[in-house]
Parts: structure tokens; sequence; C-alpha cells
């Protein structure tokens, strides 16, 4: 028997030179010390620590530098092999990692948008109104003009008219941010109206009750009509049904004065009117 | 936690929530307003743009649409991914208005950004770089795009774009690859293609340190 067999590490291939001396080994120990030995340690690739933070657990497949880039993580003093081949590469990494840093602070939910969204049940609930409908100032003011419209058209209720009228001698913050020339306008031709109107006919503006209600019920109609095309439309529309719903509260106000023509009360009012003219 | 036939087995705390504002609780859904208002903001300004304030206007929406469906919630996911999915059809509606109408640039409501000292040529430098990114996205396929923002701009969970896109998770992870290389691809072909035209002085302050 050889030395060979009192070896520590005896050579696989049974050669007695093999490792004599401290001598190097066979090759054929050397394939085999390759196969049996432990794997190295690796080293921690670079992605992977993202990857335990939940940030990129497909970090393998993705541009490292990328992934680099969505965690923040900067380049400072570094040179990646690649930007030496491409300049773009670091500049992109830079470019993406300010933008994904950025992403990252939210931008605040505006206070105006917050109420809108608060109030989303309550517009739900009364009748599903679109919420900017129920909440723009065009709608309130939309809301006003048809109520001092129907009010004159109804016509038989003095409380209504005052009520009307306190309206416009004292309008909310919403209709007073309009200060339009036309809707001031407007607004002031309706206001004198309607008080002129309240002084001069008092209770008897009822007698034209009737014939008013059905021109109230039709604006009513041709209001919803409105407002269910406008939200067809979006919110873009808001301002332009808001205008459509003045105009036709205008027309409906010209026809509503030739229907009460017809009454003496009618005739009151058209007097009124002329009267307002002429002054003018 | 109570639960109802056909309801997730493991449910999400939003499911409690959900049901308290379908009945009417004005402060459980003041708390949904408060949890998800502001990430779904967020996120509409991603699909719109940030133009003419049409994500306050998709935020509306998208919120309408959740409080119309509550009943139908069953707790899967949190509330904000199974509102996005009900409105999937309108985010990509808004989004394909804004490539359309903008070809993808983004207004200021998504450049503007605190910045982080007074040097206006470098807060200039960063903004450049943000709308190149921006506009990059915006030519890319809608679907790798939408990825992006969801995931990578966003922080949404993969579980929960999977939800919204209705896309296994592997496929949205998959998507997400080729998005993240087709992204930093043409991120760095445009700006070597702008450093080579404008030669070493236009490189930026990232030779100063990087912006992140």
């Amino acid at each position: 028997m050889s030395d060979f067999y009192s070896q520590d590490d005896p050579c696989v291939a049974l050669d007695p030179r093999c490792g004599g001396d401290g001598g190097e080994r066979c090759e054929q120990c050397q394939r085999y010390a390759a196969l049996v030995a432990p794997p190295r340690p690796a080293r921690l690739p670079a992605g992977l620590a993202l990857k335990l933070r939940g940030m990129a657990d497909d970090f393998a497949e993705a541009d490292p530098l990328y992934i680099r880039a969505l965690a923040g993580e900067p380049l400072a003093g570094e040179v990646p092999a690649e930007e030496a081949e491409n300049p773009g590469r670091r500049a992109a990494h830079d470019a993406l990692a300010v933008t994904f840093a950025e992403a990252r602070r939210p931008k605040p939910l505006p206070p105006a948008l917050r109420a809108r969204l608060r109030s989303v049940p309550r517009r739900h609930a009364a009748g599903r109104l679109p919420v900017w409908l129920a909440d723009s100032r065009w709608a309130t003011a939309a809301s006003l003009v048809l109520t001092a419209t129907l009010a004159l058209l109804a016509g038989d209720a003095s409380a209504r008219f005052q009520q009307t009228a306190a309206v416009f001698a004292e309008p909310p913050p919403l209709v007073r941010s309009l200060e339009t020339p036309e809707w001031a306008e407007r607004q002031a031709e309706l206001s004198g109206l309607l008080a002129d109107a309240r002084r001069a006919t008092g209770d008897r503006l009822g007698d034209a009750g009737g014939a008013a209600s059905k021109e109230a019920k039709s604006l009513i109609g041709r209001f919803q009509t409105w407002r269910v095309a406008a939200a067809d439309r979006g919110q873009r529309s808001a301002e332009t049904t808001w205008q459509r719903v003045y105009d036709g509260a205008a027309r409906r106000l010209d026809a509503a004065a030739t229907t009460l023509e017809e009454t003496k009360i009618g005739q009151t009012v058209v007097d009124l009117m002329q009267e307002g003219e002429n002054d003018d | 936690m109570e639960t109802s036939k056909g309801e997730a087995r493991t449910t999400h705390p939003d499911l409690l929530l959900a049901r308290r504002a379908q009945k009417a609780d004005d402060r459980a859904w003041d708390e949904i307003v408060a949890r998800y208002g502001e990430r779904i903001y967020n996120l509409a300004l991603r699909f719109t743009g940030g133009r003419n304030g049409e994500a306050e206007d998709l935020t509306q929406d998208v919120f309408l649409k959740l409080y119309g469906h509550l009943g139908s919630y069953r707790g899967e996911v949190p509330l904000m991914a199974w509102a996005l999915r009900l409105s999937r059809n309108l985010c990509v509606d808004y989004y394909r208005r804004h490539r359309r109408r903008y070809q993808g640039t983004v207004g200021a409501e998504v450049l503007q950004f605190r910045s982080g000292d007074d040097d206006p040529l470098r807060d200039s430098w960063l903004q450049q770089r943000r709308e190149l990114v921006h506009q990059t996205l915006a030519e890319m396929g809608e679907e790798q795009a939408t990825v992006v923002m969801l995931r990578d701009l966003q922080g949404m969970a993969y579980d929960e774009v999977a939800h919204i896109l209705e896309l296994p998770v592997g496929t949205v992870k998959s998507r997400l690859n080729r998005a993240r290389r087709e992204l930093m691809s043409r991120v760095t072909e445009k700006l070597a293609a702008a450093e080579a035209r404008d030669g070493e002085n236009s490189s930026g302050p990232h030779r100063a340190g990087n912006g992140a």
C-alpha cells in the first residue's frame, strides 16, 4: 500500500504522484473538486435588495438601470459599463428616477373636488343629478332664472314673488360671482319687473294662474331635456347648458307676456315692461 | 368579518366601509373619499395628462360610479382597485382623448413639482426630463403605458393592477417587463440623440449628482 492511501484527501485516479510534496493535484482530482465543491457565496445582485423590498420582483428580466431608477437609487460616482457604449443610458436613468420620485409624492386632492366627492351620495339620492349640475354656479344661476320665470309665469302667489324677489335682492355668492354684464342686466330687469308687478297687481296676479302653470310645466320639461342632454355631453358643456337654459327662459318670458296679454293682469305686466323700456 | 353569500372568503376591510356607506352613513363615505380620493385623483392626472381640469371630472366620475355600484362590491380587492375596474372604460376614453388632443404632452398639473433647492436651472432640467418621460410613455402602446402608469408611477400592487386590467398576474408582470424595457430603450435613445446633438455642455446637472 502506498503513501497515497494515508492521505486525508486521496486521489480519485489513484495516482501516487497526485499532490505529492504539496504539488499540484492531477487533472482528474481538479475536475472532481470542481464538481463537489460547495457553490461560492454569490454576490447579492443589484436588484435583489429591491426585490426584497417588494419593489421589483421581476427584476431579473428588467433593465437594471430602470429598476434602480424605480427604487430611486442614484448612480453617483458610478460609471456603468454600458454608459461607455451608449451615453443616453445614464441620462435615461436620471430622467426616469426624477419622474418616479415625483410620482411618489402625490398631488393633494383639491379642496373643491373633495367637497364635490363628499356630496356624491346626497346628489345621488336627490334624483341622480350629475354632481356638476347640482353644484356648479351655472346650474345655480340657471335655477334662479328658472325660478324667476316660473314665478312670473305661475303668478298665482304673491308670497312666491316675494321669495323670488328676495333672492334677487340678495343674490347668493355663487350668483354674485357671475358678474357678467349680460347677467347683471337680466338680473336687474327681472328683479325690477317682479317688484313692480307685485306692487302694481298684488293678489290679482292669481287670475293668470291657469295659463301660466301650463307654461311652467312646459318650461320644466324643457329644463329636464337640457339637463339630460348636457349630462350626456359631459361637464365641459355646463356653460353652454346654462346659456341655453337662460335663453330658453328669456324666450319663455316673451311667450308668457303673449299669454298674459290675454288677461287684464297680463296687460298690466306688459304695460309695466313697456314703461320700463320707455324710461330707458 | 361580516360576509354574505358569494362574497370572498377573505374580505378586505373596505367591505365594511362600503356597506356602511351604502346605508347612507355619511362618515363612511367621507372615509372612502379621504382614503382613496387623493390616489384616484393622482391616477386621473396620469390618464388625462392634467389638462383643463379633466382629472377632476374623471375623479368625480369614478366616485359617482363607485357610489352607484357599492352594493355589488364583495371585498375581494381594495375598493379603489374595484372602482377603477368599474371605470376602466371611462379612464381609457379620457386617456385616448388626451393622446389624440395633445399628442400625449402633459399639462402643468402633472409637471408641477416641489423643488428641492433654489436652482432654477436644475428645476428646469428636471422638468424637461420628466416631460420627456411622460411624452415617451404616451408614444408607447396603450397597454404597455397603462401598466407602467399603474405599477411604476402609482405604485399599485400586482394583484390590484391585474384586477383593474382583468388580466392574470403573470400577464401583468410580463407586460410590465416588456413595457419597462421599451420605455428605457426609448428614453435612452432620445437622450442619446439629444446629447449627441447638443454636445457635452447639454448633458445636464446629473454630472453633479442625479435628480432622484
